[in-house]
Formats: C-alpha cells, structure tokens, sequence
C-alpha cells in the first residue's frame, strides 16, 4: 500500500477521533486525576494541597474518612497506591464502556449511503478500511488511556517524588483490552449498520463476558474451601454438569479481559524489584524497613538456633541484614497434621491452627530462653494510632516473643512472631542491638509482608503455568477470539453492496 | 475477455441481482449489459430512474459486488483497488465527511488515491478556486449548503487528476452558475484528454458537454451513440424574417414545403434542402427579409423520451 494512502487513513481516523465530542468529555475528565497528582503532594509525613496551602497528616486524613491502615504500614505509600488503584479500576470499568459509545459509530457511520461510495471507491481494500477503523478505535483508548497513566506517573514523579513506572502498563493494559471488545462493537456495527445497536449490545458483551470470567474464577478461588463431599454432590446434579462445561466452553472462547488487570499486576510487580516472593504461596515481601538489604548468604545464615526451635521454624526462606547488625529473617514449614475425632468416632487430620503453631513455638523457645527472660506481646501493641483492632492482626497473629540475648557481639534484643499463610507456618524474626527499641522497624518488617489474600486463580495464573492458568493462553485465546471476530466483521462487510 | 488497452470501461453481458436475503429470487438490476468506452471521451449514461445507471458505476468502482458477466476498468477485472487511483467518482446523493474542512476532504480524498500531501498542496488552491470555494474552503463540510459540498465533492472527483471521472448527477443540488462553472470544468478536462463518464437526469446539460451517450431502461441498452446520431435533423426548419406590415409570408412561399406554421418572428415547416434555396429566393423576391435558418434536430430529451416510450 501507498505511504499517502496509509498517512490517509491515519489522518482520517485522527480527525474523526479529534472532532468526537465524547473524546473531548473523556479527555476533560482523565486530566482530572492528572490535576490531582499536581495540585497534591503526598510529603513524607503530610499531604499538602496547592503546595502547600493546606497541610494534613496521613493518620488525620485516614481518620477523616474513618478508613485504617493495616499495621506497619508506610501511610504515604498506602494513601498513593490506593488512589492510583481506584483511578485505574475507575477506568478500566467504567472507561472502557464510555470509549465503546464513544467509538461506536466508527463503522456505522462509514457505511451509511453515501458516506460508504466516496470513501470505498478509493484505491483501498475493505479489509484495509475496515483494520483502519479498528485501529483508529485503539487509537482513541490508547490515547487517553496514555494521558491519564502517563500524565499521573509524571505528576506523581515531580510533585512527590514517587517513582513508580510500574503504573505505566496500565496503559497497554488498557488499551489491550478495549481492543479485545471493540472488535465486537465493529462486527456489531457493520452487521446492524446501526450506532445504537453496537452500544448496546457491545455494551452487553462486555458486561455478560466479565461475568463469565468472575464465575470461573470464582470456582477456581473456591475450589479449594468447598468440602469434597459437597464437590461429588455437586458433580452429580445434571444441572450443575450442563452450567460447568457451559462456563467452562463460555470462559475458554471468550476473551479474558479480566485477565489483563491480573497481566499488568505481575508486570508491574515485577518492576518492583520486590526482595521477596514465594511462588507457592504467593507470600510477598513488598517493601523492606528502611536501612535492611537482602542478605548474602553468609550473612543470612546468622546465629544458629538450637535443634528444637530449627524444628519449629522449618527453613529459611529470606533474610536482610542492616548496617548495625540488625538481622530480619523468614522461616518457612509445612503445617503439622493435628489429628481429630469426627462426632460419629471417625479419625481424620486437620491442618496445624496459628495458635497451635504459636504453641509449638513457645514450647521449644521458652526452655532455650528461660521463662523468666521470654516477654510476649500481642501485635496491637504496635500499631499505629488510629489503627483498628482487627486491622492490626494483619498476619493473623495472635502473640509474638521477645527476649534479649548476649552474645559476641553484644546483646541482642529478638522477636518473632508466627502466622500461618496458606496452610504453611511463616515465622519472622527480627535482631537488633538491644537497648534500641526494635518495635518500628518490626512494625515496618510487617507491614513490608502482601500476602493477605491473593486468591488462587490470581496466585497460579503465571507464563509458565499450566494451560487453564498460563498466561500466554489467556493473551492467545482472547487475540484469536478477537481476531475471529474481526474476520467475521471483514466478511461481512465484504458482502455489503453500496 | 481481456478489455483493449485503449478502452477504459468494458462490460460484456453484465449482470446483477440484488438480494434481500440468499437465495431469494431478488431484483435483476442489470441484465445483459455490454458497453465499451474509450480515451478521452465524454460519455453520457441516461434513462430514467431504475434503469441500472448507478448499479453499473457502482459495479466498476467495486462498491457492488456479486454480478454476472464480465466487467473491465483500466484494463483490471473491475472491482480490484489498484486501478481506483486513476478514477475519480462523483457519487449521487453524496455524504463527504462532515468532520473534516473542504481543504482536509480534498487532502485526504486525493491521498486516499495516493497522491502525495506535498503534491496535493500544490494543486487544492487552484481546485477551490476553480469549484469557486475558497473562501469557505476551512469550514467543516457539516456546516455546508448541498450546493457547496456538491462543488467540494466534484473538487475530490477531479484532485488527484485522474484519467477516468464517473460524475453521478454532478449538477445535482447547484445553481445555474455552478451548474455552468462545472459544465466548463467538464470540457476543459476533456480538452486534456480525461474520460468523463456522466450519468444525469438534466438531458440539457448532458447534450452540451457529452460525445456518446447510452440510453438504458430497465436494467439494460436500449442506445448508444454520439450526441449527432442521437439528435438527428428533423427536416423541419425554422425562418426568422422581418416582413413589412400587410405581407402575406405563407402566400410568398405558396406550394414549397409542408406543415407551415406561423410564429411571432417567423415561421416554420418541413422542406427539403432544394426547396429551402426557393424559399429563400421566393422571400427576397417579396421584400420580405431574412434573419435566420435553423434546421430544426431532435433534442435529445425528445429522442430520450421517444425510445422510452417506444420500450415499454
């Protein structure tokens, strides 16, 4: 094809993208978010509006909208991160069916008797006008999508110097996957010629797929909480035999556009040079305390425990080490089988609770320590102020210990505490020089920890993953189906007599 | 069949069915249609609504697909894209863009047939001038009048300098004086050599400006020829005189001729060519004077009407 043809289509799709007044509407309210991260600066303790015109503390502005940190937490980091969230969630949910009505009328418009002969007498396939459309689509998502993500990443850069290029594929996310629905909105348009129509039911296809996928995902997350025999019973009801495969055919030919918000978290974590994360478990280790680096090895290896407490704390699965002797590290095992009597007499095992496992702990901590020596401390001691109850209990654990502990180096003051993530028992454990209050940088060990919740589809979806969680089959299975769909939209219009 | 590399449109038992769903028996549009058209003509398609005119431009320009029969564009089985760049179409009923200025239509259409920006730049001023739309030439297309988007669309037809034109009633929804400047713009374009195709109801305009024309009815030919075949002498000639009060003109010219009908300045009849020279000896010899002789010819809305009504 002629270079003048291609700058042609281009052009034309730029004008017409420019001259929409629903582009106009969407350009105005993505600069507003953008606005926000000038006007705002988030400051180390304080966020200042206007530079600085008004000031207010991060707990003060938590309390005002009575919402609580979890424990540990830097509140600056926390405060960003949710608003970019919520931006983003805003646009991908709600932004996505605004660019379909904003480009619905690409394909029927360029049909439309006498509209279609001066454009499909030139020199250009219909194939080639029909891609051009759906490119100049693209363009428009891409586009404000680009201005908001790109526009936050450089306000939130130079107003408060938080560098996150992690963000910044939201954009391609985005763009992704509105090109996975718009081709649907075309195919709609050339079939009914009718802008009205490819709204609608775009907007039906987007809304029935989303749920498709949530029911699937569901029944992977659930999968693991719903008691066998409820799973047999299920599996026995013809009904739910006919619903399963339906969702499972519905999940496995339609484009997985919830999937692209899960792509573009891993990308951006893996960004984010995270010290450490566990694969099986997804636990996560976001942030390390200010002043603690991931340990060589020698270093990691640390004061030996004694036998009886190694066996407590199972393997070492990451350590960090600070400048003055500060040690952090994780211990890992696999939850103890406790063995229980069902009502009818029967013998089962059940998984090692986290108060068992605390249990199991004390028992060999407190004869190594001295009973006298060992302090506990539950962790709501440490929470920040305005923290709620339930808040601070982010690992779920009940207690920690303390103790102090000379050695050749001098005393050292100690703490671990024991949570359970996944049926494995985590222990963190944290030294530093005693004398020095290790409670903030514990805190802050803590709150480096985002395993809360992540639900298991979201956990084994991954590139090397297998099929039905593979990451390259959710990107392949959703561009052939959009691919099919665009063919099907080029048949059709291939068919149209003007 | 190949089409010769002199002849720009050739059409061999051209057919078309249009069908509102498949397999029904549908409306036959086209039936049978064969035409040739060479370089450098201005060639008029006629006939009343219906006839097939637009299906058969639009079966050249590929925005009909499905038919029968063999078509040729350019020497290219019509409906492939390559030999569109050389074409500029006029369509009926036209809707140009109404997001882009009449500047940016004439732009993007002439790239569209892939000329480039540079070259386009050179020549747009001449064309707005020449459509008589310079002045209004950056104002959106959605805020034109008919008439204006009409010389803005001939302007696109005509931009790229295409070697083939196919005008779909291009006077339609244009004043007299556009009307002319695009009568004009036909014969100086014809003057360098471009094939017009034009396909009007205003049999007026096409009689001035075209060199063959096709008449066709009900999907098919039913004439073809130049405009002097089409528009033969009648054999009735019309006399303009200036008689002195009282003169008897008819008795002046009694036995010559038949039909004799007076007129306000004259008078008309049929005659042969040996008896015009004795009418006009008879005349002198009363006084009477002579201001004209018009050999009256078949219009061509007269022998368009005629052949029409003849078919059905």
């Amino acid at each position: 094809m002629n270079r003048s043809i291609v700058k042609a289509l281009f052009l034309d799709a730029l004008y017409q993208v420019l001259d929409n007044a629903v582009f106009r509407i969407l350009a105005a309210l993505t600069a507003v978010p953008v606005l926000f991260t000038v006007l705002v600066q988030f400051r180390a303790e304080e966020v200042a509006l206007l530079f600085g015109w008004k000031t207010e503390t991060y707990a003060g502005l938590l309390s005002s909208f009575s919402h609580t940190a979890p424990l540990g937490t830097d509140l600056r980091l926390y405060l960003i991160e949710n608003f970019v969230f919520i931006i983003l969630f805003l646009t991908v949910w709600a932004g996505i069916p605004f660019c379909i009505i904003a480009t619905a009328f690409f394909v029927p418009r360029m049909i439309e008797k006498g509209a279609a002969d001066v454009l499909f007498h030139k020199p250009v396939s219909r194939l080639q006008l029909y891609l051009s459309r759906y490119l100049a689509g693209i363009f428009f998502a891409a586009g404000l999508s680009a201005v908001l993500v790109v526009g936050m990443y450089v306000g939130l850069l130079f107003v408060s110097g938080h560098h996150d290029p992690g963000i910044l594929w939201a954009c391609p996310t985005m763009t992704y996957m509105f090109a996975l629905v718009y081709g649907v909105s075309m195919l709609i348009g050339v079939a009914t010629r009718s802008t009205v129509a490819s709204i609608l039911l775009t907007t039906l296809f987007f809304l029935g797929n989303s749920c498709v996928q949530l029911i699937w995902v569901q029944g992977v997350n659930n999968a693991p909480i719903v008691e066998e025999s409820v799973e047999e019973e299920l599996e026995h009801t013809g009904i739910s035999r006919v619903l399963t495969v339906t969702i499972d055919t519905l999940h496995y030919a339609l484009p997985k556009t919830g999937d692209a918000s899960r792509i573009a978290a891993k990308l951006r974590r893996s960004f984010a040079r995270q010290p450490f994360r566990d694969r099986a478990t997804g636990l996560l280790i976001a942030d390390l305390p200010a002043g603690l680096e991931v340990a060589e090895e020698e270093d990691a290896a640390g004061p030996a425990w004694p036998a009886a407490i190694g066996e407590a704390l199972g393997d070492l699965r990451f350590a960090a080490a600070g400048p003055d002797g500060e040690l952090l590290r994780l211990w890992e095992r696999e939850a103890r089988a406790i063995p229980r009597r069902r009502p009818n007499g029967e013998g089962q095992n059940r998984p090692e609770q986290l108060r068992e496992a605390e249990d199991f702990l004390a028992e060999r901590v407190e004869p190594a320590v001295g009973e006298d020596r060992l302090e506990t401390f539950a962790l709501p001691k440490d929470r920040p102020a305005g923290a709620a109850e339930e808040e601070a209990t982010f690992f779920r654990s009940h207690a920690g210990f303390a103790w102090t502990e000379e050695g050749a180096a001098g005393s050292q003051a100690i703490r671990i505490v024991v949570f359970l993530h996944r049926n494995r028992v985590f222990t963190l454990e944290y030294r530093a020089r005693a004398g020095e209050e290790p409670g903030e940088r514990f805190r802050a060990a803590c709150g480096g920890f985002d395993a809360s919740n992540e639900p298991e589809y979201d956990r084994r979806f991954a590139i090397d993953a297998p099929l039905e969680f593979n990451i390259l089959f959710s990107i392949g299975s959703s561009v052939a189906f959009a691919a099919l769909v665009l063919l099907l939209g080029w048949w059709r219009l291939g068919r149209i007599d003007f | 069949m190949m089409a010769r590399s002199d002849t720009l449109i050739s059409a061999h038992r051209l057919g078309k069915t249009f069908r509102s769903r498949p397999f029904a028996k549908g409306f036959r549009a086209l039936t049978e249609v064969n035409l040739e058209v060479g370089r450098g003509s201005v060639f008029g398609l006629l006939g009343p609504n219906g006839a097939g005119k637009t299906t058969f431009i639009k079966i050249l320009l590929g925005l009909v697909r499905g038919w029968d029969g063999e078509a040729w564009l350019l020497g290219e089985r019509a409906g492939k894209p390559v030999p569109r760049r050389r074409i500029g179409f006029l369509p009926e009923a036209h809707r140009l863009p109404g997001y882009l200025t009449g500047r940016q239509v004439l732009r993007l259409c002439g790239m569209y047939s892939g000329r480039s920006p540079r070259w386009l730049d050179e020549r747009i001023p001449a064309w707005l001038e020449r459509v008589g739309m310079t002045k209004d030439a950056d104002r959106k297309i959605r805020e034109f009048s008919k008439g204006m988007a009409q010389r803005i669309g001939l302007a696109q037809a005509f931009v790229h300098e295409p070697e083939l034109v196919f005008l779909d009633e291009p006077t339609d929804g244009v004043d007299p004086i556009g009307r002319a400047a695009i009568r004009q713009i036909v014969l100086d374009l014809k003057g360098t050599g471009t094939t017009i195709f034009i396909n009007s109801h205003l049999l007026m305009e096409v009689e001035k400006v075209c060199d063959r024309v096709v008449i066709m009815d009900r999907g098919r030919i039913i004439q073809e020829g130049t405009i002097a075949e089409l528009t033969p002498p009648t054999g009735r000639v019309r006399f303009e005189v200036a008689a002195p009060p009282g003169t008897d003109v008819a008795g002046a010219i009694r036995g010559l001729g038949q039909g004799f009908r007076a007129e306000k300045d004259g008078f008309e009849l049929d005659l042969d060519e040996a008896e015009q020279d004795q009418v006009v000896d008879r005349l002198r010899a009363a006084g009477i004077g002579i201001r004209s002789i018009e050999p009256r010819k078949l219009s061509l809305e007269e022998f368009f009407i005629r052949k029409i009504r003849e078919g059905r």
